[in-house]
C-alpha cells in the first residue's frame, strides 16, 4: 500500500515535449511509472518518447484511461493546464512548474474547490511511491520501499529526509510545494498516511510563512494516531524577507518557526530542531511504537 | 517587488483614486529654483525609500517657506535613511515626494491582500486608520472589517456594506468610498498585486476622501506580464549583491553574520542557516543556487560571497537531478578565477557524491570536505 499513486497509476504528461519534461519523463519511465501519453496543443497526433501526443487533455481522456496528470508547462500557461485537467475530471494533478502567478492560483483554487480533483503543487518536486511509481523530479536512487511517510514544502529537504530514513524506507513521499497558494496541504496528506497500512511513522517538513503547520497540529491532535516527527526550516530567517520560496516569508509574529514548533509540540509531535536529527527521531519513534 | 510611495500614488491616480497635490523631485532636478517657485506655501517633504517607519527616522519633514523647503530637500536628497526596517546601512534617498499637507478630519484604513490560508482576496477596512493593521488588531480586532472576495464574482454590494461598517461616512462620502474600493480592487487584479494599502485614507475637513499614504507590493512571479509595473523597479533600493545574484538566477538574502552559505534548494538553504545558528555561528546570507543548478551558478555564488567579505564558506549540496560532480567542477572553476583566502567547508551528498569528492581531493589547502551536516556546520564555525 501507499498513498495517491502506485504501480497501476496511469499518468498523462502535459507539456511532454519540452526539454525538462522529456528528461524527467524518461527517468520516470525507467523507474517503471506508467506514463502513457502526453499533451501539446500544437503537436496532437505525433509521438514523443514513444508515447502518443494529444492536442488536449480532454482528447487524451477520451482515448485513454487516465488516473493522474503531471504538468511541466511554463509558468505563464500553467494555470490553464491545471484548469484543463480539473475540467477533464482527472483525479490527481501534479504541477511541477515554478513561478506561477499567485492571482492565477486563486482562480485555479476556485475551480479545484468545485471539483473532485486533487492538486499537488505547483512549485513542487512531485511525489513518489518507492519501487512502484515516480511522478516528479526527485532523484529515484535514494528511495526504497518502507514504512516512513514523508510530506514536505521543500524539494531538497524532502530528499534529505529520505536519505536520513534510508534504514526504514518510505511508503510515499509527497512534496506539496513552496508557493503561498497550492493544492494538497499537510492536513489532507496526514489523513492519507493515517489510513495507509504501510505507513508506520510520518515525517512532516514545514517552513516559515502561512499557518499550514499550525492547522496540521490541530488535526494531528484529533485524528492522527501514528507518530509524527516534524522539522520546520527558517528559524533564523529575518522578518519580511522572502527566502527563495514565494511562500517562505514571515509577515507577522504568527508564522515563525518558533510558533509552528510550539503548536506541534503542544499536541505531542516529536519536533527536531535541526535537519540532522530527523533520522534519529524516526528511529526512536519506530522503536517506542 | 516593492515600489515607491510616489509610484503607488501615480497608479492610484490612474484608477481615479484621489491623492494630495504633489510634485516628484529627482536628484538631477534643481533644488533652488524649485524652492523659489513653490516656497510660498507649506509642504511635506517625504523621502522615497522602500521601507516603512520613514517619519520616525526623520525622513518626512514639513517646510513652511522657501528657505526651509530648500534646506530639508538638500538635507534628505542623496542621504542614506536608516529606519527600524532598513538595517544599519539604510537606503539611499534618490527621490522626494513634495506634498500639500492635508487638513485631516478622520483617518481610515483600507487594504487589499491575498489571504494564503483562505485562498482568496481579502479587502480590509477600519475606522482606526493611521496606525498599522497589526496594532489595530491588537487594540480591538472588532474594528477591522473583512470582505472575502471570489475572483470569479468580484466585489458584491454586500462586501461594500461590510467594509463601510463603523467608518462614520455620510451618504456622499460612502458613495465615494465604494468607488475607491471598486477601483482599488480592479487595480489590485490588473497589476498582479499581493498587497495594496491606503493608510490612512483620510476625510479632509472639507469632507473629501484622499489617499494620504500608499503601499503596493507586486507578485514577482507575474512580472513577465506586467511591463508597466516592472519598469518601476528601483535597483538602488536593493542590496547590490542581492541584485547581482538575481541576474544570475540565484536567490540571495543578506544577513548579519560572517559565514557564507552556498546551498541548492530554498528549504535546505534555510535549514543550513538554522544549523549554523544552532551551533552558535552566524550565517552571512541565505543563498539558493536552485534545485536544478549548474556549474556556472556555483561559480557565480562563490564570486558573490567573496565580494561580501565572509570569513568562511559552507557549501551544502544535496545532489538529486543535479549531479555533485557538476557542482565540484563549479567549485574548481571558482577556485581558478578567484584567489581563495577563506576556508571552504564542502558537504556533497546524493548523486555522484563520491566522484565529486575525488575531484576535489587535495585541490586546495583551504578546501575541507565533510561527511555530514552537523560536522560541516561545526567545522565552518570553528574556521570562521
Amino acid at each position: 500500500m501507499s498513498i495517491l499513486i502506485d504501480k497501476n497509476t496511469r499518468i498523462l504528461c502535459q507539456g511532454l515535449t519540452g526539454s525538462q519534461a522529456s528528461f524527467h519523463t524518461e527517468q520516470s519511465l525507467a523507474y517503471g511509472s506508467k506514463i502513457i501519453a502526453g499533451v501539446n496543443p500544437h503537436k496532437g497526433g505525433s509521438t514523443h518518447l514513444g508515447l502518443p501526443v494529444y492536442s488536449s487533455v480532454r482528447e487524451a481522456c477520451r482515448e485513454q484511461t487516465i488516473d493522474a496528470t503531471i504538468i511541466y508547462v511554463p509558468a505563464a500557461f500553467a494555470a490553464d493546464a491545471m484548469i484543463e485537467a480539473i475540467e477533464a475530471e482527472i483525479a490527481l494533478i501534479v504541477c511541477i512548474t515554478e513561478g506561477v502567478p499567485v492571482h492565477d492560483m486563486l482562480i485555479v483554487s476556485e475551480h479545484l474547490a468545485a471539483s473532485e480533483s486533487r492538486l499537488i503543487g505547483p512549485n513542487c518536486p512531485g511525489l513518489i511511491t518507492p519501487g512502484e511509481c515516480k511522478m516528479g523530479i526527485m532523484p529515484a536512487a535514494i528511495h526504497r520501499p518502507g514504512k516512513v511517510g514523508i510530506v514536505s514544502r521543500s524539494g531538497t529537504l524532502t530528499y534529505v529526509a529520505v536519505s536520513q530514513t534510508e534504514a526504514f524506507g518510505q511508503s510515499s513521499c509527497v512534496g506539496i510545494g513552496g508557493d503561498p497558494i497550492h493544492g494538497l496541504d499537510f492536513i489532507e496528506c496526514l489523513r492519507l498516511f493515517e489510513q495507509d497500512p504501510q505507513t508506520e511513522i510520518i515525517v512532516l517538513v514545514g517552513e516559515i510563512g502561512g499557518n499550514a503547520e499550525v492547522e496540521a497540529a490541530e488535526v494531528i491532535a484529533t485524528e492522527i494516531s501514528k507518530p509524527v516527527v516534524a522539522y520546520i526550516t527558517g528559524a533564523s530567517a529575518p522578518v519580511g524577507k522572502r527566502m527563495g520560496h514565494a511562500g517562505a516569508i514571515i509577515h507577522s509574529g504568527k508564522d515563525t518557526a518558533e510558533e509552528k514548533y510550539a503548536a506541534l509540540k503542544r499536541v505531542g509531535v516529536d519536533t527536531v530542531s535541526t535537519l540532522a536529527d530527523i533520522g534519529e527521531a524516526v528511529a526512536a519513534g519506530l522503536k517506542s511504537k | 517587488m516593492f515600489i515607491h510611495e510616489y509610484q503607488s500614488k501615480n497608479l492610484l491616480q490612474q484608477y481615479q483614486i484621489p491623492i494630495p497635490r504633489s510634485h516628484i523631485f529627482h536628484q538631477s532636478d534643481d533644488i533652488d529654483s524649485f524652492a523659489e517657485q513653490w516656497g510660498d506655501q507649506t509642504w511635506i517633504v517625504k523621502s522615497q525609500i522602500h521601507s516603512g517607519g520613514r517619519g520616525k527616522a526623520g525622513g518626512i519633514l514639513s517646510a513652511h517657506d522657501a528657505a526651509e523647503l530648500a534646506k530639508h530637500m538638500s538635507q534628505l536628497l542623496g542621504s542614506q535613511l536608516i529606519t527600524a526596517q532598513t538595517g544599519a546601512e539604510g537606503l539611499p534617498v534618490n527621490a522626494l515626494l513634495i506634498e500639500k499637507p492635508a487638513n485631516i478630519a478622520n483617518e481610515i484604513y483600507l487594504g487589499i491582500l491575498i489571504d494564503r490560508n483562505q485562498k482568496n482576496i481579502t479587502v480590509l477596512s477600519s475606522s482606526e486608520g493611521g496606525i498599522n493593521l497589526e496594532e489595530i488588531a491588537e487594540q480591538d480586532p472588532s474594528k477591522i472589517n473583512r470582505a472575502a472576495i471570489s475572483k470569479a464574482t468580484g466585489l458584491l454590494a454586500s462586501h461594500h456594506q461590510t467594509l463601510l461598517k463603523g467608518l462614520q461616512l455620510n451618504q456622499i462620502q460612502a458613495h465615494e468610498f465604494k468607488q475607491i474600493v471598486s477601483n482599488l480592487y480592479r487595480m489590485f487584479c490588473d497589476i498582479d498585486a499581493t498587497l495594496v494599502e491606503i493608510n490612512p485614507l483620510i476625510v479632509t475637513e472639507a469632507g473629501e476622501l484622499q489617499a494620504l499614504d500608499a503601499k503596493i507590493n507586486i507578485d514577482d512571479n507575474a512580472l513577465f506580464r506586467q511591463a508597466q509595473v516592472s519598469s518601476l523597479r528601483d535597483d538602488s533600493q536593493e542590496n547590490a549583491i542581492e541584485r547581482k545574484a538575481r541576474t544570475h538566477g540565484i536567490s540571495y538574502v543578506k544577513l548579519n553574520g560572517n559565514i557564507g552559505c552556498i546551498v541548492n534548494g530554498a528549504g535546505l538553504a534555510m535549514a543550513t542557516m538554522d544549523l549554523i545558528k544552532h551551533f552558535g555561528g552566524e550565517p552571512a546570507n541565505f543563498l539558493d543556487v536552485g534545485g536544478n543548478t549548474n556549474e556556472a551558478r556555483v561559480t557565480h555564488a562563490f564570486e558573490l560571497l567573496l565580494a561580501d567579505d565572509v570569513h568562511a564558506i559552507f557549501v551544502n549540496i544535496f545532489g538529486g537531478i543535479v549531479r555533485c560532480d557538476v557542482i565540484a567542477h563549479g567549485i574548481l572553476a571558482a577556485l581558478k578565477q578567484t584567489a581563495l583566502k577563506v576556508p571552504v567547508v564542502v558537504l556533497l551528498q546524493g548523486t555522484n557524491a563520491e566522484q565529486a569528492k575525488a575531484l576535489l581531493k587535495d585541490q586546495h589547502p583551504l578546501l575541507f570536505p565533510v561527511k555530514d551536516l552537523s560536522e560541516g556546520a561545526q567545522l565552518v564555525i570553528s574556521k570562521a
